[in-house]
């Protein structure tokens, strides 16, 4: 993390890190990156349709026509085609924006909350280093969505308790993160100076130290918010999150295989819609982690 | 070298009783009253008492927990709620699939993204670097139930090259190797594609360095200095990645078994969270966790073995 530091970056093509803006200093470098501009892009026309869905859909997402029931794609008046209730794909699929965002945005914020404090006390309190990284190492012992599944077994399918189940599996990552950035910029000179001035723990951690994390913080978030994405549909696939009739596109996949032989479309486009989301975030993380700092790019 | 097994190996325990403690408190961190909740809304108050006795939850916590963990080191997890069948003999039937499974996906992940990711850093920005880049962010960004259905779709329901019927258990045989190949193709899709992600930065930063720039000088063949010079350096990030996603992949396995209706730990661990059959879950949660740390372990290992700096830090 070289560019947290107080000295300036000599390589031309980098421009002056401005450590008092740390969130002006973040957007100019998304600006100077195609691939997080085209993430961010993707993303904000996701949330503008999902924002606007009631206005953009043609149809009622729930509103079920069993006259027109399996429809093909660029059926008149159904541009997608209609599920096995005669629902219009497209709707639905708009509608399931708003789902996916929703619950992309909550469980990172929760993993967010909970992984920024823990992150924070082991980074700069030695004596909880030790118990906090043990926990976070147990905690990672769970391979891919498997800590998330056992939280679902514990409190039972929902899309409400996926949001959860997610958000404390984003936990331990998200908190390693910030410790070892804190471990880094504790040793600074700006944190040593505060430290002789007489500044409080609280005030050094939240005023030094935190800000200069933001970066890092930011970037493994958005990549965070893909997998969260990503899982929270496998989730809804398995029937532990999501119900039907639900718009969610996970669900959604999950009861368009019954008509894999009539109509594939119905499994195959929700899918897309989880590619579009998950690869703009995707886009937006990998981009800035490379603005940000290459050398992270081989630790991630 | 062998102290560094020794320090790891020992660094293993703690984290194996954690994952013991964690899957032994699940049962305890149910909201509400557990045997309730297992019971649902049609026990009577008999059958709750009953599930609590069986459960031991009428006992003090320590004294569960040892007996739990004194019962999983003998290798008796408990009894299934739904069929009563013993959770060790379950697990034990499957494990063979799931495991069996989660290995062809690595190979052929690993093959595939080393080779993409070599020769995607040696032909930087030429037209196979774009699309094998660009595959790969798709690969990375895309459900693997989506690429599950995706394959059926073509392979089983459009071309009729393959059937979708369930795996036999036996890779070794034709009808096994085959039926394994769509299910094993699904599951290394995202780690093929993290993996030549990973292969590509990291030779790209090798191949600028010095001492390739020198073994060039001096003549070398470019096959040697890539697969003799480069490669040997970028293998760590490789091997971290390809040990990582190998962890991922027992994870995916739940949902390729899903689609593909395969006899694995996976499914059944779907199957006991929806019957809300605590023991099973308890169980395959364990054995997975268990088997992700050794991996790890041997991970860790293998770093050591291809770069022995790592042992003496």
């Amino acid at each position: 993390m070289s560019e947290c530091g107080t000295e300036p970056v000599e390589k031309s093509a980098v421009p002056k890190y401005d450590a008092r803006n740390p969130l002006l200093e973040l957007w100019k470098r998304i600006k100077r990156s195609r691939m997080a501009m085209a993430g961010l892009v993707i993303i904000t026309l996701v949330i503008v349709v999902a924002i606007l869905a009631p206005i953009i859909s043609p149809y009622d997402p729930y509103k079920q026509n069993l006259s027109i029931r399996l429809a093909k794609i660029g059926a008149p008046g159904h541009i997608l085609g209609t599920d096995e209730y005669g629902r219009d794909l497209l709707s639905r699929l708009i509608y399931g924006a708003r789902i996916s965002l929703m619950v992309g945005f909550s469980s990172v914020g929760f993993g967010l909350i909970f992984g920024v404090v823990l992150g924070l006390s082991a980074g700069y309190y030695q004596k909880l280093d030790g118990i906090i990284m043990r926990i976070i190492d147990i905690l990672l012992a769970f391979p891919g969505v498997l800590l998330a599944l056992a939280i679902i077994s514990i409190l039972g399918p929902g899309i409400i308790n996926v949001i959860i189940a997610i958000g404390i599996w984003s936990v331990p990552t998200l908190a390693r993160v910030v410790r070892s950035t804190v471990l880094y910029i504790k040793e600074l000179d700006y944190v040593t100076a505060a430290k002789a001035l007489g500044e409080t723990d609280l005030n050094i951690i939240f005023r030094e130290i935190l800000p200069n994390c933001i970066s890092p913080i930011i970037v493994y978030a958005t990549m965070r918010l893909a997998t969260a994405i990503l899982s929270a549909a496998t989730l809804s696939f398995l029937g532990l999150g999501a119900q039907p009739p639900s718009a969610e596109w996970g669900a959604m996949t999950a009861t368009g295989r019954n008509f894999i032989y009539q109509a594939p479309h119905l499994t195959l486009i929700p899918g897309f819609a989880i590619i579009i989301v998950v690869f703009g975030f995707n886009s937006i993380g990998d981009g800035l982690r490379d603005a940000l700092d290459p050398n992270l790019k081989n630790t991630m | 070298m062998l102290n560094y097994f020794l320090k790891r190996l020992l660094q293993l325990i703690p984290v194996l009783v954690g994952v013991s403690i964690v899957v032994f408190l699940m049962i305890y961190l149910i909201p509400g009253d557990a045997a309730e909740v297992i019971g649902g809304p049609t026990a009577t108050a008999e059958e709750i008492t009953n599930i609590r006795v069986k459960l031991g939850l009428d006992r003090p916590m320590h004294e569960q927990y040892f007996r739990y963990i004194s019962g999983v080191l003998k290798g008796d997890l408990g009894y299934s709620f739904q069929t009563g069948q013993a959770v060790s003999e379950a697990i034990e039937t499957r494990y063979a699939n799931t495991f069996s499974l989660a290995i062809f996906s690595v190979l052929i992940a690993a093959v595939i993204g080393v080779c993409a990711g070599i020769i995607a850093a040696i032909k930087q920005n030429s037209w196979f670097d774009y699309l094998s880049m660009s595959i790969a962010t798709l690969g990375i960004s895309a459900p693997t139930f989506w690429i599950g259905l995706l394959l059926i779709i073509v392979f089983c329901v459009k071309l009729k090259v393959l059937n979708i019927s369930g795996f036999n258990g036996q890779i070794w045989t034709r009808e096994g190797f085959v039926t394994m190949i769509l299910p094993a193709a699904t599951l290394g899709f995202n780690s093929a594609a993290m993996i030549a992600r990973m292969t590509r930065s990291s030779v790209l930063e090798i191949i600028h360095q010095d001492y390739i720039h020198t073994a060039r000088a001096k003549g070398l063949n470019e096959r040697i200095v890539v697969l003799k010079h480069a490669l040997k350096n970028a293998l760590i990030p490789i091997v971290t990645v390809i040990g990582v996603n190998f962890g991922a992949l027992l994870g995916g396995t739940v949902v390729v078994e899903s689609v593909f209706a395969i006899n694995g730990i996976g499914r059944l661990m779907v199957q006991a969270i929806n019957a809300r059959d605590f023991p099973m879950v308890q169980g395959t949660v364990l054995v997975v966790a268990s088997t992700f740390v050794l991996i790890n372990l041997l991970t860790d290992i293998l770093y050591a073995v291809i770069d022995p700096r790592i042992s003496y830090k």
